[in-house]
């Protein structure tokens, strides 16, 4: 076994361990496993948060993206911390709701406001199907990750088996807990790591990273500005737009956990105060993909940018602790996406009676879905990569839902938000597999325009039919106020 | 209140319009860096003293009391 491989290993045994410790006692509370007991500060809130940002999509895919589309690829650096600004007003609407109201999920939080089963469904359905693709990203990010270091194709469907058996086992054991103490060392290792790399890779290869844009200015000056093509201005923007909106309206199942677990609103709107600091950190992996513009051939694989130039420049040991690095940034994520996915599953499509028997189907979820991607990793890594296109644009397709679900009163009925909603989505797949549109504009956006026409013409129908009054949002009697109400009596 | 949403309307629109704008999205280095990376990295910045502005201010202080009060009461 190469010095590589045995750090790798370690490494990802090491992260499950601190995934452990984040529980001391099992829990049979699905509330206690899904958001901790609501007792986060604002410390823990930062790097849950934070470890949503940070997948190995940006750990390898940014500098990928620098290295094929230049600074195009910077439209992914503010529209984090721009959806922030948002939430720094609207999450804590969503925090003292679902405190209120008993809401573990996004579609808890929907069916509730709507008052239908049926629209917590379909959002569940629908976040759980556009998140599979997500996770098996992490999956093969970190199975690529290992190929690349070792070039060795076994210890990379090894390394996945491991590393997401143990995720699954500290998942089942810790639940957002163990997403929070992985979270710690995750992001500790990463930020060295990136620090390293920006400091070594350009002084290796190019004298320093003054010395790799004074390069690129002399050899690909285009790739310093936003230029016509494929990654044009049309397109910076608009996926700015649609990514800033996605976020902002918190249409990722997985943002929720994060956010219900605070104890306080005050937490909530802290963290939203520090977190733009931390999406800095984004820059460095597009520093390394520029300066593999200059030392790669045209045509190189742009995901595996930035571990090439990692083998060249480092000795064993040290490529290790990089694909631990990236490890972390696969398990970590990965955990919370499957808290996320579980959580929908066992409150809003099996909807189970006892809180026992929910917990039982919710923790069966845990490693249902796990085996599905991990199995979809390894035997069919291409099957979801087509579906992995519709992930973005179709949850973006939640934002006329969620946005008018903020309000205090009920403005539109729930038809003319479904009917929005699954019009936006067959939009969305017909942009995007029916080879219809060829424009650069973000095809969530797009959609989102016959989503919102529907939702209008349906509301207006729905009035002149029935003659309905705007409703306020209906107010449960205090003893009532239970998530047992939310999920048997919505 | 109304000053610190003006404030922090400056970051939402000088990033919107980085593409926009043809000083800075030109092929161009700043401090050595390129131009487009320079003005994002700074503008996503100033969001935190920005937001703080916003959440140090003695109206958030109110809320959180109101809330601490209410939840005591629950």
């Amino acid at each position: 076994m190469t010095s590589t491989l045995t750090v790798t290993l370690l490494g990802i045994v090491f992260i499950a361990v601190l995934g452990f410790l984040g529980r001391r006692k099992p829990t049979g509370d699905l509330s206690e496993w899904t958001h901790g007991g609501r007792q986060f500060g604002a410390m823990t809130m930062w790097f849950l948060q934070a470890g949503e940002v940070f997948t190995t999509f940006t750990f390898l895919g940014m500098a990928g993206l620098a290295f094929s589309g230049g600074v195009a690829a910077l439209y992914a650096l503010p529209y984090i911390p721009l959806a922030y600004i948002g939430l720094y007003f609207l999450a804590p609407i969503i925090w003292r709701r679902a405190h209120e109201r008993g809401h573990l999920t996004q579609a808890d939080f929907l069916a509730d406001f709507y008052g239908s089963k049926l629209l917590g469904l379909i959002a569940a359905i629908i976040g759980v199907v556009f998140l599979l693709p997500y996770l098996q990203l992490q999956i093969t990010g970190l199975g690529l990750a290992v190929q690349l270091a070792t070039g060795d194709q076994t210890s990379s469907t090894v390394s996945m088996i491991i590393a997401f058996v143990l995720v699954i086992a500290f998942v089942l054991w810790s639940g957002i807990r163990g997403v929070a103490t992985t979270s710690y060392f995750k992001d500790a290792i990463m930020l060295v790591v990136l620090l390293v790399l920006v400091i070594a890779i350009p002084a290796h290869f190019t004298g320093g990273i003054g010395a790799t844009f004074h390069k690129i200015m002399v050899t690909h000056p285009d790739m310093l500005k936003v230029h016509a093509g494929k990654y044009d201005s049309v397109w910076f923007f608009s996926s700015m737009v649609a990514s800033v909106l996605g976020v902002l309206f918190m249409t990722f199942p997985h943002q929720w956990p994060a956010l219900l677990s605070a104890k306080s609103s005050k937490a909530v709107r802290r963290n939203y105060v520090f977190l733009p600091i931390y999406s800095i950190a984004l820059a460095l992996p597009m520093i390394i993909g520029f300066t593999a513009l200059i030392v790669l051939p045209k045509g190189s694989k742009s995901n595996a940018a930035l571990l090439t130039l990692v083998q060249q420049a480092f000795p064993g040991w040290f490529i290790g602790v990089v694909v631990v690095a990236t490890a972390a940034t696969a398990m970590v994520p990965a955990a919370g996406l499957l808290i996320g996915m579980s959580s929908l599953i066992a409150r809003n499509i099996a909807r189970t009676r006892s809180q026992r028997s929910q917990f039982m189907v919710n923790q069966g979820a845990v490693v249902g879905v796990t085996t599905l991607a991990l199995a979809m990793a390894i035997a069919r890594p291409d099957l979801l990569a087509n579906l992995l296109l519709l992930t973005y644009s179709g949850l973006d397709q939640l934002i006329p839902a969620i946005g008018l679900a903020l309000l205090t009163r009920k403005l539109v009925g729930v038809w003319p938000v479904m009917a929005g909603l699954l019009v936006g989505e067959l939009v969305v797949i017909w942009l995007t597999f029916g080879n219809a549109y060829s424009g650069h504009i973000n095809v969530g956006l797009v959609a989102l325009v016959p989503n919102i026409i529907v939702l209008l013409a349906g509301t207006v129908l729905e009035r002149t039919l029935r003659g309905t009054k705007q409703e306020n949002v209906p107010q449960l009697p205090e003893a009532e106020v239970e998530p047992k109400s939310v999920v048997a009596g919505v | 209140m109304r000053r610190n949403l003006i404030i922090l309307a400056v970051p939402v629109i000088a990033l919107m319009a980085t593409v926009w704008l043809p000083f800075v999205n030109s092929a161009t280095l700043w401090f050595g860096l390129p131009s487009v990376m320079v003005w994002t990295v700074l503008w996503v910045l100033a969001i935190t003293p920005a937001l703080a502005a916003l959440e140090f201010s003695g109206r958030q202080r109110v809320a959180d009391a109101l809330e601490t009060k209410e939840g005591a009461t629950r």
